[in-house]
């Protein structure tokens, strides 16, 4: 599990300062084609949940997992109800040999195909399951085939047996869901940190007379476009408000669902954004001024 | 006679070879690194299951697929930081962790002067050949100046690393150099090694019979000259071997130049693991106390 807290690049950039600049980096990470899991914890109470929950999916798919976050939650405080923090969470490691009771008198295979893609793994130590882990393209006892003896039907084997625990990662995470009222005027989508101020910008506007509701994303892999499009097609006015300056949510969604909002929010300035900057953004672009908005962070003194 | 050890199966040397056969070249030092390796461990009589044998990328990290232990063949130059992942999830496994000068001195150089510095409990057995030879022979982080690769075409400018005089620094508790060529003497360095309660590094000259025609099989043999051999060499003396580690040329030595057992391995000194079984097999939770505690400081 790799823990991602976003600054504001590049380089060095601002690095006591927030911004969500990483996440084409995330998605590409390391070379080669394979699953991995990404998430995008909402709020600082929710940087605690995730890691049980991220722990578990690596553990039972057998594949990297990244906690995108960034500054703004990691270096920031919140009030939280004692009652939220579960220190008596499940834990799954999914599929794991730590005794010989299974044993297979040394017939184990490390990469066994198996339907899910994952195969049960044993821990050094156990009798009857020695085996070297690959970092090589490996056969099912973990023989490697990328030498002398690479083999390319094993090989596409491998590749589809990898590619198919994602399956049953799609199927062990929550599918993102629309807050306030179907109907309103404005649906306003972010993902990760900016949930908070989203919501607040969501009841400062009711007050003015706009209705609005809020689409949060959490989980950037597995990323459940066909759920996501079918709420964002029944939308009024789409707009994505992310801390960032290129729009990398907006390109990630058109990516992944080909859908394009109405317009685009965006900050870039190391700062988080404040309430008011959103709900005048969203009067203007509602206004038709703007597709775009970048509001100018007050200097305070 | 007997053909228990301690109620477990006896080891010959059949039960460690491994799933395939080397792929290195006819004549390959590896060969006889791997030899003593596994005869290191039948004289020792440590179960297969026991052992993990981890590596980083090259011709000799390939080692782990050749030998019938436990094994991980990860990333280049990560050898050491996986390898000290493994013993502290598991204190009771032995780790040996191979691969060469390039993986271990040059890509994985930071991670080398940490791991000693730690004194994690592993056997370092770097083969060192002078030279890149999976990627066909390319300068190494102890090709000799002047040496002539493919990427060195007018002679290498840069001056080696002295590993054994590295590991000194560093803070390494065993530290030996020694032959590939020398099978009975390497075997024995391997077994006071895994012995060994701390880090113990072995540099062996493992001749590239492809790449590497400076630093061969008749250059080593009439240079290297055992420590064991001198009555009077103390290798509990870090400054007498830090003199003989920096000889080279006429003379080379090998065997062990260094051993301290005053300091404790890192996972000796880690409180987490006074007690109980080795983490991989303990049931991680955090009491409740400890729990009520951290939430009361943020109250």
């Amino acid at each position: 599990m790799v823990i991602d807290v976003q600054r504001a690049g590049p380089s060095t950039g601002v690095p006591t300062k927030t911004e969500q600049g990483d996440l084409w980096q995330m998605l590409g990470a390391g070379h080669g084609d394979y699953p991995r899991v990404i998430a995008a914890p909402v709020d600082i109470g929710d940087c605690f949940k995730l890691i049980p929950e991220m722990f578990n999916l690596v553990d039972k798919f057998q594949c990297p997992g990244i906690v995108l976050t960034d500054l703004l939650l990691s270096e920031g405080t919140t009030a939280l109800d004692p009652e939220e923090l579960n220190f008596n969470v499940e834990i799954d490691r999914g599929e794991l040999i730590t005794s010989a009771e299974h044993n297979s008198a040394n017939g184990y295979k490390r990469y066994l195909f198996t339907e899910s893609g994952v195969s049960p793994r044993a821990i050094p130590g156990v009798p009857g399951h020695i085996h070297t882990v690959a970092t090589d393209e490996h056969q099912e006892d973990g023989v490697l085939i990328s030498d002398e003896f690479t083999n390319p039907i094993k090989r596409r084997e491998m590749m589809e047996k990898r590619q198919r625990k994602i399956a049953g990662i799609e199927a062990a995470v929550r599918t993102p869901e629309l807050i306030g009222p179907p109907d309103a005027d404005v649906t306003l989508i972010g993902w990760g940190s900016t949930h908070g101020v989203i919501e607040e910008v969501v009841e400062m506007l009711n007050e003015v007379g706009i209705t609005a509701n809020h689409l949060q994303i959490r989980w950037i892999v597995p990323f459940r476009g066909e759920r996501i499009l079918e709420i964002l097609r029944k939308a009024k006015h789409t707009i994505i408000v992310e801390n960032n300056y290129s729009g990398q949510f907006a390109r990630y969604l058109r990516s992944e669902t080909s859908f394009v909002p109405d317009g685009y929010i965006r900050k870039y300035d190391g700062e988080p954004f404040m309430p008011h900057h959103i709900v005048e953004a969203v009067k203007e672009q509602l206004s038709g001024r703007t597709k775009l908005s970048v509001p100018m962070h007050e200097i305070m003194v | 006679m007997a053909t228990t050890t301690h109620g477990l199966k006896q080891i010959t040397l059949p039960d460690l070879k491994g799933k395939v056969d080397p792929d290195w070249c006819p004549g390959c030092g590896d060969f006889g690194v791997l030899a003593a390796l596994q005869k290191a461990v039948v004289e020792l009589q440590i179960q297969p299951h026991h052992i993990v044998t981890i590596s980083g990328i090259g011709c000799s990290s390939n080692l782990p697929g050749y030998l019938n232990t436990y094994g991980m063949h990860t990333l280049h130059g990560r050898a050491l930081a996986v390898a000290t992942g493994v013993k502290l999830a598991n204190h009771s496994l032995t780790v040996v962790v191979t691969g060469g000068d390039g993986d271990g001195f040059g890509i994985g150089g930071n991670h080398f002067i940490h791991t000693m510095r730690r004194n994690v409990d592993l056997v370092y057995l770097a083969m060192d050949n002078q030279i890149y030879g999976l990627t066909t022979g390319q300068v190494s982080p102890t090709s000799r100046i002047g040496m002539k690769t493919k990427s060195t075409p007018f002679g290498s400018v840069e001056g080696p690393i002295n590993p054994i005089s590295l590991a000194l620094a560093a803070g390494a508790t065993f530290i030996a150099r020694g032959f590939s060529g020398e099978q009975k003497h390497l075997t024995n360095l391997i077994k006071q090694a895994i012995q060994h309660k701390g880090f113990a590094f072995i540099d062996v000259f493992s001749p590239c019979v492809t790449y590497n025609h400076d630093n061969t099989y008749q250059w080593f043999k009439p240079r290297v000259k055992k420590l064991e051999d001198d009555a009077s060499y103390d290798a509990g003396n870090w400054i007498a071997a830090m003199e003989k580690s920096q000889m080279w040329g006429e003379e080379i030595p090998i065997g062990k130049f260094f051993q301290r057992t005053d300091i404790p391995a890192l996972h000796e000194s880690e409180p987490i693991l006074d007690e109980g079984e080795p983490l991989a097999h303990r049931k991680a939770r955090i009491a409740p106390a400890v729990a009520m505690e951290f939430i009361a400081e943020l109250m």
